[in-house]
């Protein structure tokens, strides 16, 4: 009986640990308004994304995602985090992350099938580009470096 | 109201009468329905029959006027898979499912009648269980008309085709694994009420219940998720058999209760005093975590690859999966509080006493059941804090940066003790306890030094990842374990199963059943090791490369193999081609030019400028050009578009003249016959030089969805998986994957099942089962 109650209470504090432990590390991939995929933060909303892009004349990056996509989580870990794509993105793009479960209207309104999917457009909604799936980030690098020289070939400054 | 739902009704009727007759002898020693039990049990399992056929030939017939065969079907599908679609939704499911409960019932009763108290009273439980599942079934009923949510449809109409069923699960596969999976769940019902029995009344006779239904759960419920991991892996192209995706953890963690049960029965059997309050909270866990995979399968709450059908049965199955747990967990402590008794002499023991004795058999098995009730409980945690965190932040969490890590940085350590508690409880003596300690001390140091052991790509976490840094300091530590540390607890437990195999052959020679039934034992844990020694292998040793193949040429892809494409074949939707046909066009432009018109055909070739896409169609009739936004759309597949047609039209850009010109906003796949698409790409494999075999890959696209059928080269230490998405302009795009030790795991599964198979067939229920 004693060596049972020392098992157990030995498995009770190692469960109490594993709950703190994994509750602490887990990452929070949206909230609300924003959504904070690979410590990017993304607008949820299209609209405030144009909104922004007007203001800031940059074009806009919208990265369609779902929690249960095995690709989207590749391209989150290993294409996204990339120093330049990282730097490129943050100062010349305005990032917006629609979640494919939550926001089905603007998913439609590309024609948007499938997570993962990268759709540039401009501050008017207009398709400057698109990539489906996932992509390494060498391919992505190219494809951004593309769309902002087509962005600012059109829209000047920079 | 339609055939199906009175069926439904009248069998809720009877199992009501059953349920009255039932309780009227339990309380009042009342006899008057008892000798009509049998009929009234084959009376509902008939019904149930009679309607699950009904639904199927409304599938086969395309009878459109139900909602769920519209919804699942259409008329091109081909016959085997009408029949399987029955299973492709919620409420078919759900009818499946319960005919499973109700054929348990039925057969129980026909072998053992209802003469003995125990019996009856499982029966009790199970049809309770069976007629809450039926009254869910009349809500969400598979039998509802397209009337009911239209009531603005006359009568008359019925659509003229269905929506068709999602494309990945147009497959074989799909005519089995579900149909496995819920056997399984539907069976798991009996050892459930016959623990409860034995919760509420404390009668001991429950036990061989429990165990052979217990074991045919297990059977159907490994079947059911292995099958699932062939699909994925052989079929739709995931390339690999396990992703930790929601709903295959939510399958699984019903069976690591189970396993858990078993074990706590195995001891239970041989003393009643052991186990007697975990057996049956096991089998209490299994049952309920059942009622939650299929929450979690088919409610649409947790996001996954699964959620073909989002339906609103969530609330039933929770209710459900709640008091299951609640009602045997309450009585359990209420036993536990009861049955505590004055220490016994080990009260005074030392730390040293206390770590020999934790080495005891009971102990071991103790152990094992809270690795099983640990490992159930990483996977729950894994798929659930995030649901739980959405519901009450809002917030959508995944438990670490990369979902896989989660369960199998916290599985891990569980798997490799499991393991080596497993190669020393098959060892164990009285006698040679010593012994056998100091031989798992070796073992355990050279885990331990493995697990140190520096080998490129063969850590628990993948540190390739850039992304690998900023993981939290938790999952790095743990990345940071080498898989090596895997092979001593395997090695250990194989050498333990050996020399048991050995001992027992030596002294059972003459009692066949039982050496048979030992054997069987053996087998399920060889099974284990196959396919524990498999999986880190074929996970991590693996290679990709990707290449573009054009025909007749042979492309190199890497580790001295090389491509040879030999043919390429595109099968039709339809042959018909909706809209204007091309040739009419032509020949009369000036009638259509600035008009809005529909054509389609087949893509024979395809430009982009930086903005446009210039798409080149033939339909039997002509051809004619097609410029619409830059398009995703591969060689020879059939398109559709809608736009304005323009004659003798100049390009700015290019200069080129266009006699006739379609501008559409968009094109899309034509799949509106409803049939599929498929590319088939057919390819021979030379290593070094040297042919090896041949095989085709496809890619089919249909109106719900496209999805990837590998070619899978079959070899005895790895596979060879080429993936196929669709022609591209340069060639024919392909992925080439070598996979080790996959065919390991196959065979570990299977002998798994021949194990179970054979522990079964040594055991007769009817015989135990005391009759009072």
């Amino acid at each position: 009986m004693k060596t049972k109650k020392a098992i157990t209470i030995l498995v009770l504090i190692f469960v109490v640990s594993f709950l703190y432990l994994t509750i602490h590390s887990a990452v929070v991939l949206s909230d609300k308004n924003y959504a904070y995929i690979s410590d990017y933060k993304w607008e949820k909303n299209l609209d405030n994304g144009l909104a922004i892009a007007k203001e800031e004349n940059k074009p806009v990056f919208i990265y369609f995602w779902a929690v249960w996509c095995q690709y989207c989580e590749k391209f989150e870990t290993q294409t996204l985090p990339d120093e330049r794509i990282k730097q490129m993105l943050e100062n010349d793009f305005v990032l917006v992350a629609v979640d494919l479960d939550e926001d089905r209207a603007t998913s439609q309104r590309y024609g948007v099938s499938y997570p993962p999917h990268e759709l540039f457009v401009d501050e008017n909604g207009q398709i400057i580009n698109r990539v489906g799936g996932y992509v390494d980030a060498d391919y992505f690098y190219n494809v951004l470096q593309m769309v902002k020289a087509d962005y600012y070939s059109t829209h000047g400054g920079q | 109201m339609e055939l199906g739902d009175s069926i439904l009704l009248v069998t809720i009727l009877i199992n009501v009468a059953m349920l009255a007759g039932l309780l009227l002898k339990e309380f009042k020693k009342n006899d008057t329905i008892i000798p009509w039990l049998t009929w009234l049990s084959r009376s509902v399992f008939a019904l149930l029959t009679i309607d699950l056929l009904l639904l199927t030939s409304y599938f086969v017939y395309s009878n459109f006027r139900y909602i769920y065969v519209w919804q699942y079907s259409d008329l091109a599908l081909p016959l085997l898979y009408k029949i399987s679609a029955v299973l492709a939704g919620q409420s078919g499911t759900l009818l499946f499912w319960v005919w499973v409960i109700f054929l348990s019932s039925w057969w129980m009763s026909e072998r053992q009648g209802w003469d003995s108290a125990l019996l009856r009273r499982t029966q009790i439980v199970t049809i309770l269980v069976g007629l809450y599942l039926l009254l869910v079934t009349t809500i969400i009923s598979p039998f509802e008309t397209i009337y009911i949510s239209n009531p603005e449809l006359p009568l008359s109409f019925v659509p003229d085709d269905g929506s068709g069923l999602n494309t990945l699960l147009i497959t074989p596969w799909m005519a089995i694994h579900p149909p496995t999976l819920f056997l399984g769940y539907g069976f798991m019902t009996i050892p459930f009420a016959a623990a409860m029995v034995f919760l509420f009344t404390g009668e001991k006779g429950w036990e061989p219940i429990a165990r052979q239904w217990g074991r045919l759960t297990w059977l159907f419920l490994t079947w059911g998720i292995a099958l699932g991991g062939v699909w994925a892996y052989l079929i739709l192209g995931w390339g690999g058999f396990w992703a930790w995706d929601p709903v295959e953890t939510a399958s699984f963690i019903p069976w690591l209760a189970l396993t858990g049960f078993l074990h706590a029965l195995s001891q239970y059997r041989k003393n009643n005093t052991n186990f007697q309050l975990a057996a049956p909270l096991f089998a209490a866990f299994s049952f309920s975590l059942i009622m939650y995979a299929a929450l979690v399968v088919r409610s649409g709450i947790f996001n996954s690859v699964h959620a073909f059908g989002e339906s609103d049965t969530g609330i039933y199955l929770l209710v459900l999966t709640l008091i299951s747990i609640v009602i045997p967990t309450a009585f359990v402590i209420k036993k536990y509080l009861k049955s505590s008794k004055p220490e016994d002499d080990k009260s005074d023991m030392s730390f040293k006493e206390m770590v020999f004795d934790a080495f005891e058999k009971q102990n071991q098995f103790y152990i094992t059941l809270i690795i099983f009730a640990l490992l159930c409980l990483v996977s729950i945690w894994g798929i659930t804090f995030p649901v739980i965190q959405q519901m009450i932040a809002g917030e959508k969490v995944t438990m670490a940066p990369q979902t896989v890590d989660f369960f199998n940085a916290n599985s891990y350590p569980l798997v490799i003790i499991l393991l080596l508690v497993a190669g020393f409880c098959m060892q164990y003596k009285k006698s040679t306890k010593v012994e056998s300690m100091k031989i798992l001390g070796v073992v355990v140091i050279l885990t331990i030094i493995m697990a140190f052991y520096k080998l490129k790509n063969f850590h628990l976490l993948d540190q390739t990842s850039p992304f690998f840094d900023s993981q939290p300091p938790f999952y790095r530590l743990m990345g940071e374990i080498s898989v090596m540390s895997i092979f001593p607890p395997l090695g250990y437990l194989l050498f333990s199963i050996v020399s048991t195999f050995y001992d027992d052959f030596k002294k059972y020679r003459d009692k066949r059943k039982v050496l048979i039934n030992r054997s069987g034992v053996l087998l399920i844990h060889l099974g284990i090791v196959f396919i524990l020694f498999g999986t880190p292998i074929s996970v991590s040793f693996g290679s990709t490369s990707s290449a573009t193949l054009n025909l007749g040429q042979q492309t190199s892809v890497g580790n001295g193999y090389s491509l040879l494409l030999t043919d390429t074949h595109t099968s039709a939707a339809s042959d018909t081609y909706p809209g204007t046909p091309i040739g009419n066009l032509i020949a009369n432009p000036g009638s259509y030019s600035g008009a809005n018109i529909e054509i389609s055909g087949l893509v024979i070739e395809k430009h982009d400028s930086d903005r446009y896409s210039f798409i080149t169609i033939d339909d039997g009739t002509g051809q004619m050009q097609i410029a619409t936004g830059l398009a995703d759309v591969g060689k020879d597949a059939k398109v559709t578009a809608t736009g304005l047609l323009m004659t003798d039209f100049e390009s700015p850009s290019s200069g080129n003249v266009y006699p006739i010109i379609l501008f559409a906003p968009d094109v899309q796949y034509l799949t509106a016959s409803g049939g599929l698409n498929t590319e088939s790409v057919y390819i021979t494999v030379f290593k070094d030089g040297k042919e090896i075999g041949d095989g085709k890959a496809e890619y089919v696209t249909g109106k719900s969805g496209s999805a990837t059928h590998p070619m899978v080269l079959r070899k005895l230490t790895r596979d060879i998986y080429i993936l196929f998405q669709g022609k591209d302009y340069g060639g024919v795009p392909v992925t080439f994957k070598l996979i080790p030790m996959v065919n390991e795991v196959w065979a570990g599964i299977g002998f798994f099942s021949v194990g179970i198979i054979m522990i079964m067939s040594t055991n007769s229920v009817r015989k135990k089962v005391r009759r009072n």
